[in-house]
């Protein structure tokens, strides 16, 4: 595989992964950034752990979802339920802290980051693509989880907190409950997306996880639409492709077009390109046509 | 013997929003199958009490017994999963959700047979099935509130609070919900409404409070505050 498509392909699959983990605790109004942090976390640990410890990819794996999860349970018990600007500022500060953890610590490699992190194969050329497959195999699997959330008991709770939480309560929907669980499965994602990081470019740089990574996130989420799964799998690859087709001249100010995209699309299609009615329209369209299809 | 009929006893409630005081030493009771009416003008703390008793509001004192346990101050979801629901004041439904989904809502403590449960709450309002996989926004003021009675059904409620239900309704479609409310009540719920239309929601109670400003300022059967000079002059435009 051409070595663009691969970094292509394997950026993407990241970016569609951190829109989902910033779009689950969205569904009930949180934007809950603990997600990039949980990726410096279980990212920096998982190839700490790799590089000296020389522990296989699927138990870094592994430990990164379970470490992420952790931090984003452990929060979640003082930001569950707490105003959205609170669990911003909450998200924000993690992330301050987790990068200059990861700066002031020779172990990790400072400033410079950290290299050559084992493959998974010892033929690389295989190594790329057993973990192209692991790793779409993982937003399959994510995909998957999530619409079955969206379609759950849960998933219309979520909906009822979004629109009005004090109402939601008033049907006996936890409100903290539901946060939490949003927070803790979001963090778990952004722990995942951290150590599929690192197996996939191979090198960690404390620069990568900033605060640039949530506008790019964040453009993804509200340009593809908050309000549905869809958005984020529609715009990560354009987002993130769309640029690669650029001259190297206008791709350097591609934060630049981020920006201007999201705010033109805050302003004149706030809810992003693939919106529920949408998804609801195409999802009645699909059911009546198999109705039709099945004789009376 | 009074006791065991006694589904709801509210005692000397005091709710404060910061230094306002909404509800001052407020005494409510509602026995079993009654029908009980919260009259009041805007801003009396009809709708407070109603979602004081729910669990949306934590009481600064006094207490609220359900069917003979103490509830004051307990959180509302664990108040539905044990047969208080509301049917809120505006409606409340989600208008970006199916009429399906807003039903769903209704039982989301417990889902068990959910398809029977919508099934009876269509046999009360066959309009909602025909709608069933519309968007709540599409529906019309009428449909929606008959919508939001469905939904609390859905929860198998013992005592359903309803507020202002006829808020924005043409008189006609007042009428009808208020017929919805009555069969309800035959059914064997027990319905404690808050309405500022005094004399219709008079007109079908068992009982009655007068709420101004936070204060129960008279109670009675209906039929006697039907006929008290004072609730006459200010409620009901005699």
């Amino acid at each position: 595989m051409p070595l663009p498509m691969y970094y292509f392909l394997a950026v993407t699959a990241i970016y569609i992964l951190l829109s989902w983990s910033i779009y689950l605790p969205y569904r009930v109004m949180h934007l809950h950034f603990m997600s990039v942090a949980n990726m410096t976390i279980s990212g920096y640990l998982g190839a700490y752990a790799a590089l000296s410890w020389g522990w296989p990819f699927m138990l870094v794996l592994v430990v990164g979802i379970v470490v992420g999860a952790f931090v984003g349970w452990i929060t979640s018990f003082a930001i569950g339920d707490a105003p959205t600007f609170a669990v911003v500022i909450v998200g924000f500060t993690y992330i301050y802290i987790s990068k200059t953890v990861v700066e002031n610590t020779d172990a990790l490699g400072g400033t410079l980051g950290l290299f050559n992190i084992p493959s998974i194969h010892s033929d690389p050329s295989t190594s790329k693509l057993l973990l192209l497959i692991i790793v779409y195999l993982f937003v399959i699997l994510m995909g998957f989880l999530i619409h079955r959330f969206e379609n759950s008991r849960l998933g219309r709770a979520a909906s009822a907190i979004f629109v009005d939480h004090q109402l939601a309560k008033s049907f006996g929907i936890n409100v903290k409950r539901t946060g939490m669980f949003l927070q803790t499965w979001s963090s778990a994602m952004g722990g995942a997306s951290g150590v599929l990081y690192a197996y996939l470019m191979r090198n960690l740089f404390p620069d990568f996880f900033t605060f640039h990574l949530i506008g790019i996130a964040m453009t993804m989420l509200f340009v593809g639409g908050y309000a549905t799964m869809w958005g984020g799998l529609l715009a990560a690859p354009l987002l993130w492709g769309g640029p690669l087709l650029f001259p190297p001249e206008i791709a350097s100010w591609r934060i630049v077009i981020y920006g201007t995209i999201l705010v033109v699309m805050l302003v004149l299609k706030p809810e992003g390109l693939i919106t529920r009615p949408l998804v609801y329209r195409i999802e009645s369209y699909f059911r009546r046509r198999r109705d039709r299809r099945i004789p009376s | 013997m009074e006791q065991s009929n006694t589904l709801l006893d509210v005692k000397k409630l005091e709710v404060s929003y910061g230094h306002v005081d909404a509800l001052k030493g407020v005494d409510v009771t509602v026995n079993q199958g009654e029908i009980v009416v919260l009259i009041g003008a805007n801003g009396a703390g009809k709708t407070t009490l109603l979602d004081t008793i729910l669990g949306i509001n934590t009481p600064r004192s006094g207490s609220i017994q359900y069917n003979g346990t103490d509830i004051t101050g307990r959180s509302a979801d664990i108040n539905v999963r044990e047969g208080l629901t509301i049917v809120p004041e505006g409606r409340g439904v989600f208008t970006s959700m199916t009429v399906t989904d807003n039903l769903l809502l209704g039982a989301h403590h417990n889902m068990h047979e959910s398809s029977d449960k919508i099934e009876r709450v269509y046999q009360w309002f066959p309009i909602l099935k025909e709608r069933s996989d519309q968007m709540a926004g599409t529906l019309s003021g009428g449909e929606r509130q008959m919508l939001a009675i469905g939904r609390a059904l859905m929860s198998a409620p013992r005592i359903i609070l309803v507020d202002e239900p006829s808020i924005g309704l043409a008189p006609i479609i007042v009428n009808n919900i208020i017929e919805i409310l009555v069969n309800l009540n035959k059914e064997g719920y027990t319905i404690l409404l808050s309405e500022q239309n005094a004399y219709k929601a008079l007109k079908i109670a068992h009982r009655g409070y007068v709420l101004e400003t936070g204060q129960v300022v008279l109670s009675g059967t209906a039929e006697e505050l039907l006929e008290d000079p004072a609730v006459k002059d200010a409620y009901l435009g005699a």
